[in-house]
């Protein structure tokens, strides 16, 4: 996301803690598509699922408008809105039951023992079951695990980033390591741990190119 | 576990950054921006149900949301007022036994 002028996102954010239904549609229309972009690539979450979560940002920067100080960007304020609704969203989803197809839970199990074939790495079921695991880690540990594997971050630029010593970071990304395992071995993903058959979701099933099932 | 760790380093920057790659591009799906409009417009409507639609609470909630310490303690000497002129000096030395001071 791209810093603002900050003087027009103060401006923005006291219309629309004023009520002024043109600053609510500026909102709407200036940062929602780069929120969406956000929440979608980095919360593993399908097109149709960012945008109910981008727009439950809005609202909920909407109601909190008055509260922005200028400090950072909207946008940087918007997205940390954006990852506690993520973390919801995935709370939420918790309750249902995890359904993983055959291949992706054998793809996963190799991850203790060998590197992953890039075929199952890049399948899109493998990409949501490890952020269904890291969307469960506590915030501080996620954010330290997207910005390192994601964004390619340094050790010593995330410390800056999170306002944390290095040695700080270098333990929450042990924590989050470790973390990410006991979440796919509890889901039955792991060394020695037997693939549960599920009863949906064929190996290989295609997208159209909105990112949806086929 | 040195092993494991440095496969899983390998393995989740692959994962996470192919996701991102491959879903970079996809459009907000049509109707989003709208449907995001109406639900920030329900959102400002004020609410019609008292005592939210009066101006009193309307204030109250501005000067909580900019000063609460003071907006609590005007709220405090208001009421004791209200109390003193409504009720008389025993009501409000009642109310001060109760809250641990002198009777």
């Amino acid at each position: 996301m791209t810093d603002s002028d900050p003087g027009a996102d103060v401006r923005l954010a006291q219309a629309v803690a004023a009520g002024d239904p043109e600053a609510a549609r500026d909102l709407c229309e200036l940062h929602l598509p780069r929120l969406y972009a956000y929440i979608l690539g980095r919360s593993g979450l399908d097109p149709d699922a960012s945008a109910e979560v981008a727009q439950e940002t809005i609202v909920a920067a909407l109601r909190s408008a008055q509260h922005f100080r200028g400090q950072s960007s909207l946008d940087t304020w918007l997205c940390a809105i954006a990852r506690r609704k993520v973390a919801d969203h995935y709370r939420r989803e918790s309750r249902r039951p995890l359904s993983l197809d055959r291949l992706t839970l054998e793809g996963l199990a190799l991850l203790d023992t060998r590197p992953l074939p890039e075929e199952t790495a890049l399948r899109e079921e493998t990409a949501a079951t490890v952020h269904r695991a890291l969307w469960r880690l506590p915030a501080d540990q996620r954010e330290a695990a997207l910005r390192k594997y994601l964004d390619g971050r340094s050790v010593a630029e995330i410390a800056v980033e999170l306002g944390r010593s290095e040695k700080a970071v270098e333990s929450l990304l042990s924590r989050a390591r470790e973390g990410l395992r006991k979440k796919l071995a509890a889901w039955g993903v792991g060394a020695g741990a037997h693939p549960r058959p599920s009863p949906e979701g064929c190996p290989g099933e295609r997208r159209d190119e909105r990112g949806h099932r086929a | 576990m040195t092993a494991l760790r440095r496969y899983l380093e390998e393995n989740l920057a692959l994962i996470l950054r192919g996701h991102a790659l491959r879903v970079s591009g996809i459009p907000l799906p049509a109707g989003t921006t709208a449907e995001a409009y109406e639900s920030c417009l329900m959102a400002l409507r004020p609410r019609d149900r008292w005592p939210e639609n009066t101006r009193v609470y309307a204030a109250l909630r501005s000067s909580l949301a900019e000063n609460p310490l003071a907006a609590l303690t005007a709220l405090g000497v208001a009421a004791a007022t209200g109390l003193y002129l409504g009720l008389g000096r025993a009501a409000v030395s009642w109310l001060g036994a109760l809250l641990g001071g002198p009777v």
